[in-house]
């Protein structure tokens, strides 16, 4: 078990090293960051130095090779916007997306699996039909247009919701969370719904499909010809047995909610590490979008390797065979 | 503003013109200002809220020029007739550079513009692209007409002069955002000259013939003052800055 995790660990540097070199070959194409840095009165010849100074003008295997190497060391840079440590700009910026992240899985979670469920045993319901028609619907919309529709029912007509930012937060020891405040509950509500609903929809119809599958199958057959109660059948061995793909479709896209909350942190303004990769492309903030890309390649391996631990806890198969 | 390459001696992005560039000709240029309808697209594009520009700065920062008021008014039969004079009386093709992120409504405008351009013969190819690729792109010349925005830092007329018509000279620090450099000597003579002057009359006078000169040659065609749009809840008081800079500690909540 520690070998796997620790062989894992390894993995993951390897695939940051490949993101951070192919963020850094993009970065070229992105824009002037020096214009945006500075103003009008800037002469030519200053923002040239201050090119030279930043190391622009330097071919991009050793920017590439300084960038590594600074962050092998823990020193991520300073935004070319702000002037502060980056390292700092992310982390403020963490929980209001890690937050968002898990509440819209939740969301997903706890409506979407006993929707898949119920639409898998009732398959000619009234119920299962609706539902069905309204995850179509939900899935063909843009997340945008969800979040502004939310927003001018919810917030603008009923007036019931704030309609942006992340209200009162409570702040533990360097994490800022709005889990502990009404306030800020309030204002996670909307911009979780809207990042949930996709990823609700996805989990139903796959839980769905995988269920009435494994219905199917043998040891279902013989287990309801046994007389196993109906409740036991479906919860311990039908739904156990659905869960394997269905954590493995959610792992991959828990990382994709975490690192793409962009459209749905845009329209709410939340301050999320979503929002900062935006404004700092606006800018082109090249310390920021590196820093930013690499945090995110390392999230998307460590959710994999929660996932890969998963499967062992719920699938005996797994534990049988030595697992490296 | 829309500028030109003054400098440009054949057009980039054209279809029909390779070998010259009409836009050096201020008959052309003339032309294009007169194609185009500020009334319409105030109306239209900007609610009535935009001011047509007639010089560099608006009214009411130092130096504008109450002599030279007038701007070239919307008239494409005239817009015609130059053209037919400058020796092309069907119009050529060329290309418009504009941002799509940086000036309100910047790439509905370059729209407008274009077909009003096209309305006289002018067929503009657009180009929008975002502010950060924008610059370098007009560093490199990489244009035949491009958008600009300008805000005086000094709020003084000598600014403009300064930064977008006096010849490009990098040692010195002048014209650095003349992409076009536009280039007249007088132009060139008069700015250490206002730069120098106290009286006010005498720099006045100076500042009037600069805008005669470069609104004679149309240097570039003024289009509007930007408006400053600011929303904010019933319960903030704040003082908006004429040249849009926000300061927080101005803001009362009450």
């Amino acid at each position: 078990m520690v070998y796997f995790i620790a062989k894992r660990l390894v993995q993951s540097v390897f695939v940051m090293l490949a993101v951070a070199f192919l963020a850094f070959s993009l970065f070229r194409f992105v824009g002037d960051p020096i214009t945006q840095m500075t103003g009008v009165e800037t002469s030519v010849q200053d923002q040239e130095r201050l090119r030279e100074d930043l190391g622009l003008n330097d071919p991009f295997i050793y920017q590439f090779a300084r960038f590594t190497g600074d962050m092998l060391k823990g020193d991520f840079g300073f935004s070319y916007r702000t002037r502060q440590p980056v390292a700092e700009m992310i982390a403020t910026r963490i929980p209001a997306t890690l937050e968002l992240g898990i509440v819209a899985l939740l969301i997903s979670l706890f409506v979407g699996i006993p929707a898949g469920v119920y639409t898998a045993l009732r398959p000619r319901g009234i119920a299962t039909q609706t539902i069905l028609m309204l995850t179509l619907v939900g899935v063909s919309i843009p997340t945008f247009v969800i979040g502004i529709i939310l927003i001018f029912f919810f917030g603008v007509q009923l007036g019931w919701l704030p309609t942006f930012g992340r209200g009162g937060t409570v702040n533990l020891g360097g994490w800022e969370t709005s889990f502990l405040t009404v306030d800020g509950w309030r204002a996670l509500i909307l911009p979780a719904i809207t990042l949930g609903v996709y990823q609700l929809t996805l989990t139903m119809r796959l839980v769905r499909a995988e269920m009435m599958d494994v219905m199917q199958s043998d040891y279902i057959r013989f287990a309801t010809a046994r007389g196993v109660p109906m409740r036991r059948l479906y919860f311990k061995h039908a739904l156990a047995n659905t869960m394997v793909p269905v954590i493995t479709i959610i792992g991959l896209q828990f990382g994709g909610v975490i690192a793409f909350s962009i459209v749905t942190e845009s329209v709410f303004q939340w301050p999320g590490m979503g929002l900062l990769f935006l404004e700092s492309i606006r800018f082109v903030d090249i310390p920021v979008m590196g820093v930013y890309l690499v945090v995110i390649a390392f999230f998307f391996v460590l959710v994999n390797l929660i996932v890969d631990l998963l499967y062992v806890f719920i699938d005996p198969r797994l534990r049988i065979k030595d697992v490296s | 503003m829309f500028g030109f390459g003054h400098e440009h001696d054949t057009l980039l992005y054209s279809n029909d013109v390779t070998d010259v560039n009409p836009f050096q000709d201020p008959r052309v240029r003339l032309a294009a200002a007169h194609a185009i309808d500020m009334a319409s697209i105030d109306r239209v594009l900007f609610r009535g809220k935009i001011e047509a520009a007639n010089q560099l700065v608006p009214a009411g920062i130092s130096g504008y020029s109450e002599a030279n008021q007038s701007r070239p008014d919307y008239n494409p039969d005239r817009a015609k007739e130059l053209l037919a004079e400058a020796g092309y009386p069907d119009g050529f093709s060329f290309g418009l550079k504009c941002t799509n992120d940086r000036y309100i409504n910047d790439e509905a405008l370059c729209r407008a513009a274009a077909s009003m351009f096209a309305a006289v013969g002018l067929n503009a190819e657009l180009s929008t692209g975002p502010v950060r690729d924008y610059w370098p792109q007009l560093r490199e010349d990489d244009f035949d007409m491009y958008l600009l925005g300008w805000s005086p830092g000094t709020f003084d007329m000598e600014h403009p002069v300064r930064f977008l018509l006096h010849t490009q000279d990098d040692e010195a620090r002048l014209g650095s955002w003349n992409f076009g450099n536009y280039s007249n000597a007088r132009v060139d003579e008069l700015l250490p000259l206002i730069q120098q002057e106290i009286d006010p009359a005498a720099r006045q006078a100076m500042i009037d013939e600069i805008v005669a000169i470069t609104q004679e040659e149309v240097a570039y065609i003024p289009l509007y003052t930007q408006p400053l749009i600011w929303a904010a809840k019933d319960n903030i008081y704040l003082t908006q800055r004429a040249d849009n800079f926000f300061m927080l500690r101005w803001v009362t909540v009450n």
